[in-house]
């Protein structure tokens, strides 16, 4: 893998969790740099930082304490465009639920929809779909 | 006694003819020498004796003999006047003995004269009557002349010439037939006065009786005391005259006294008479002035109630019509009323042909009427009367027809508007969809719309009204309603859209909102109720399966959201323990043993079938939720699933049959027919025998509403126990290592077919096969 992903920013409160997507992310060697935030507020206070590295990624749990997924969702709209940046947002969620499935579809900044836990497989279709520069087969 | 002068004069001739031919003097001439009956008069005697006989009969013999009197009497008097010798005294008898046969004068005169009037009186005029009267007074007084001659001995020489040789027996004879003939026409002449009923009559026949006696009886005693030498002829003339007058005054006084004292009764009478008179006078005015009192107000009220009067006389055609009738009709005072011309009054159709009818059944069967119809008046005015008629029969024929006429214009109008407005107001009722009836205190209904009619039960109003709710409902409605009425009645306060139900015998129960409204009289009495109730049983039912429904929804939330926690927060923690075990394995692979390898192993699995029950529980609870039906081509479905199961079916090598061609093309839910299809194919495939292979067979049948399809296999079978169990949800009949599953499977399926209107079933033998069948109903 010549290129890689300036940042991912993963946004789960499990811990455990983000240490097994951490994992699986390096072992896929996409990204040198896998930023951890537990909750939407804390991913929000990140984005709004200008001095932390722009994610190219982020994964996003749906269920949160505070500020869930579909919230941060909303409150991310709001954030300053160049805050933003050049962001692919990947929603995580153990539901099977379509009509999650659905509700993320239609919003504008999510680009996919990964169960978890994030298999290196599921991780390299979301490569492929977003950033075909950096993975191909 | 007169009555049979006939006969005894019959009788006297026939002696007297013995007489003649025996020679016997006595019978010819009574003792008196002077003087015999003679054959001829004997002849006459007997021939009047037979004309006088009593009764009609033998007219034309009576006047046969009356005929030769007037003959034999004539020619002896013509002999006797002239001095002819015609022979007729020699007629029958030769008297040389004695002096002529010849009858005396008087006698042939008498005879003659009698035949005459007996010839007269045939004649039918009063004139001869009376004529014939007088004829025989003077026979009579000629007889009486000559017995009276007897009396005082007068020889014949010295009396007067025509009667000098009447013999004595003749005289009484000729004396009692003319009286007697003066009793055929007593009511003329001289016998009507004296036989008459009068007072006159009365005191004439008395007078009469006196005088006879009085002036017989003095002049027989003047005569004996002339014979005597007593008295000188001339003085006893003066003697008989002074007598005479005694006897006359004597007789007169008699009869005035007696006349008197008739008169004072008569006078007492007719005081009496004048006094009842009056009495009855009196009574009769008091009666007319009361009769006319009722006639005026009968009249009176005819007028004002607008009642006439009619008569009709079937013998002469008359008609007869009281003023009243004529104001009905509207014809002036004078109006002559005529049958047929009345007949036009009535209004033609049905007042027309009722009216006929009533008269022609009064006429053939004595029938009364009593009916209203319509007239057209003589000004062109209709309105309604009322008839009553009877007839009135004599020798079983109509003779009169009578009654009256009543104008009821403006009760039957108003009649007729009530009820137009009643039939309106009962078309209304009739046709709201609401239960209207009323009530009377008894609780007894007395109006009921069509709807309440309905709820009855019964087809004829008739048959509800006047019952009360325990005869048409039962008792326990009944008692309820009752107690409600009761309340209104005592508090006459309304109860207004109460919801009540009434289970019928059917065990049907019918819901309502039911208000009872108190009605009141002008005196503010409550004297019943009316009820409107609205049926809401359909509401009702609605509403209960609308409650269902929200329970089944606010369920099926439920499930959702713990489907939503199974899926999501369940599946975390296991998904965490899943991932943990591969990381386990893959950094610590050198670290582990076999045996520790195996164990995580088992936990792997423990950890996958959970994440697949996870699944199916989630497929379950969100199933029926999206969903149109949809025309599916079950051979398609089928293709699908048996592609979908390739891998199974080749591995276990199973044969699936489709026992027909052309599977048929229903309405159904996609997914969810087909993941019924794929549950029990993947069943028969599962529950399969060792020994035996597989052998699965599909079918369908046409069913009402729908279709059946089938799916049988050859394996395990059921126990027949388990035939219900097998459908609830996580129930499982064999262990985890004998056959996996979720155990949610076949109640998934029976979810699905339920869904589509249908039903799932087993038929199954233990280690024989089994066969699920499931409708599809959704036609």
């Amino acid at each position: 893998m010549k290129n890689k992903l300036n940042c991912v920013l993963l946004v789960d409160d499990d811990q455990d969790c983000n240490f097994l997507h951490k994992r699986t992310i390096e072992k896929v060697g996409c990204t040198d740099n896998v930023e951890v935030v537990l909750d939407g507020e804390q991913a929000l206070k990140y984005l709004k930082n200008p001095e932390n590295q722009r994610p190219d990624l982020i994964f996003l749990d749906v269920n949160m304490p505070k500020i869930n997924g579909w919230d941060f969702l909303e409150e991310y709209a709001k954030i300053d465009e160049s805050l933003r940046g050049d962001v692919v947002i990947v929603m995580l969620t153990t539901s099977l639920n379509p009509d999650d499935f659905k509700r993320a579809k239609s919003n504008e900044f999510v680009n996919g929809f990964v169960n978890k836990y994030l298999e290196p497989d599921a991780l390299k279709d979301v490569l492929k779909e977003n950033f075909p520069e950096i993975y191909k087969d | 006694m007169l009555k049979y002068a006939s006969h005894f004069s019959i009788i006297i001739s026939v002696l007297v003819f013995i007489g003649w031919l025996a020679d016997i003097d006595f019978l010819q001439n009574l003792g008196f020498e002077e003087a015999s009956m003679k054959v001829n008069t004997a002849i006459c005697f007997l021939l009047v004796g037979v004309a006088l006989l009593p009764g009609r009969s033998s007219r034309w013999l009576k006047m046969v003999a009356v005929f030769v009197v007037c003959v034999l009497s004539g020619l002896s008097a013509i002999e006797r006047l002239f001095f002819v010798d015609i022979g007729i005294d020699q007629f029958l008898v030769w008297d040389e003995s004695k002096s002529s046969g010849l009858m005396s004068l008087g006698t042939a005169l008498s005879f003659f004269s009698l035949g005459a009037v007996l010839f007269l009186f045939e004649i039918p005029a009063q004139w001869t009557k009376k004529l014939g009267q007088y004829v025989l007074n003077g026979i009579s007084i000629i007889a009486f002349l000559a017995i009276l001659g007897f009396i005082n001995n007068i020889p014949s020489e010295s009396t007067l010439t025509f009667i000098s040789s009447m013999a004595i027996h003749t005289a009484v004879l000729l004396l009692l037939l003319s009286v007697r003939a003066c009793q055929l026409h007593p009511e003329f002449g001289f016998t009507g006065l004296l036989t008459g009923s009068r007072l006159g009559s009365q005191t004439a026949r008395q007078l009469f009786l006196i005088l006879v006696f009085v002036i017989v009886t003095v002049n027989v005693i003047t005569n004996e005391m002339i014979n005597a030498g007593l008295i000188g002829v001339a003085s006893g003339l003066n003697v008989f005259a002074i007598a005479l007058l005694f006897a006359c005054l004597s007789a007169i006084s008699f009869i005035a006294l007696q006349l008197n004292e008739v008169d004072k009764i008569r006078l007492k009478a007719e005081e009496n008479l004048k006094e009842t008179n009056a009495n009855l006078e009196n009574e009769v005015n008091e009666r007319t002035s009361s009769l006319k009192k009722t006639l005026d107000l009968l009249y009176e009220t005819n007028r004002v109630a607008l009642v006439g009067g009619w008569e009709i006389d079937l013998v002469n055609g008359s008609v007869d019509w009281t003023s009243v009738t004529k104001s009905i009709f509207e014809v002036p005072t004078n109006y002559i009323p005529n049958f047929t011309e009345n007949m036009e009054f009535y209004k033609p159709g049905k007042s027309r042909e009722a009216m006929s009818k009533a008269i022609n059944d009064a006429l053939s069967f004595g029938l009364h009427w009593d009916i209203e119809l319509q007239i057209v008046s003589a000004k062109g005015h209709v309105k309604w009367i009322r008839t009553i008629g009877r007839p009135t029969f004599a020798d079983g024929k109509c003779v009169k027809l009578n009654g009256t006429f009543q104008d009821v214009d403006l009760r039957k109008k108003a009649e007729l508007r009530i009820e137009e407005e009643v039939n309106f107001l009962q078309t209304v009722l009739d046709n709201i969809p609401v239960n209207v009836y009323v009530k009377d205190l008894d609780s007894r209904k007395t109006l009921v719309n069509r709807e309440e009619l309905k709820l009855t039960g019964f087809e004829n109003r008739n048959e509800v009204l006047g019952k009360n709710d325990f005869e048409l409902y039962p008792l326990e409605s009944a008692e309820i309603s009752r107690k409600e009425d009761l309340e209104v009645f005592k508090t006459g306060e309304p109860i207004i859209r109460k919801e009540t139900s009434i289970t019928m015998e059917d065990n049907r129960t019918e819901y309502f909102l039911s208000s009872k409204i108190p009605i009141r009289n002008k005196e503010e009495e409550i004297t019943g109720l009316l009820g409107v109730s609205v049926n809401i049983t359909e509401r009702k039912i609605a509403e209960e399966k609308l409650k269902g429904l929200a329970v089944l929804e606010a369920k099926s939330k439920e499930m959702d959201q713990f489907a939503y926690i199974a899926s999501h927060d369940l599946r975390e923690p296991l998904l965490t323990v899943k991932n943990y075990l591969k990381v386990l394995l893959e950094d610590f692979d050198d670290y582990i043993g076999d045996e520790t390898k195996r164990y995580v192993s088992v936990i792997q699995n423990g950890v996958n079938r959970m994440e697949d029950m996870i699944q199916a529980l989630l497929d379950y609870s969100r199933l029926g939720r999206v969903k149109e039906l949809a025309d599916i081509s079950v051979s398609t479905i089928l293709d699908q699933v048996i592609a979908d199961l390739d891998f199974k079916i080749s591995e276990n090598k199973a044969q699936i049959m489709l026992n027909k061609k052309e599977f048929p093309v229903v309405k159904a839910y996609p997914v969810e027919l087909k993941l019924a299809f794929q549950n029990l194919i993947s069943n028969a495939i599962k529950f399969a025998r060792e020994e035996e292979p597989i052998k699965i067979k599909i079918d369908h049948t046409k069913v009402e509403g729908g279709w059946q399809f089938s799916v049988s296999d050859n394996g395990i079978g059921i126990p027949e126990k388990e035939f219900k169990n097998i459908f609830l949800i996580f129930r499982k009949l064999h262990r985890r290592d004998e056959f996996a599953g979720s155990g949610i499977g076949l109640a998934h399926c029976r979810k699905i077919v339920e869904y589509h209107n249908g039903q799932l079933w087993v038929e199954s033998k233990e280690g024989k096969g089994s066969t699920f069948h499931f409708t599809i109903l959704t036609e």
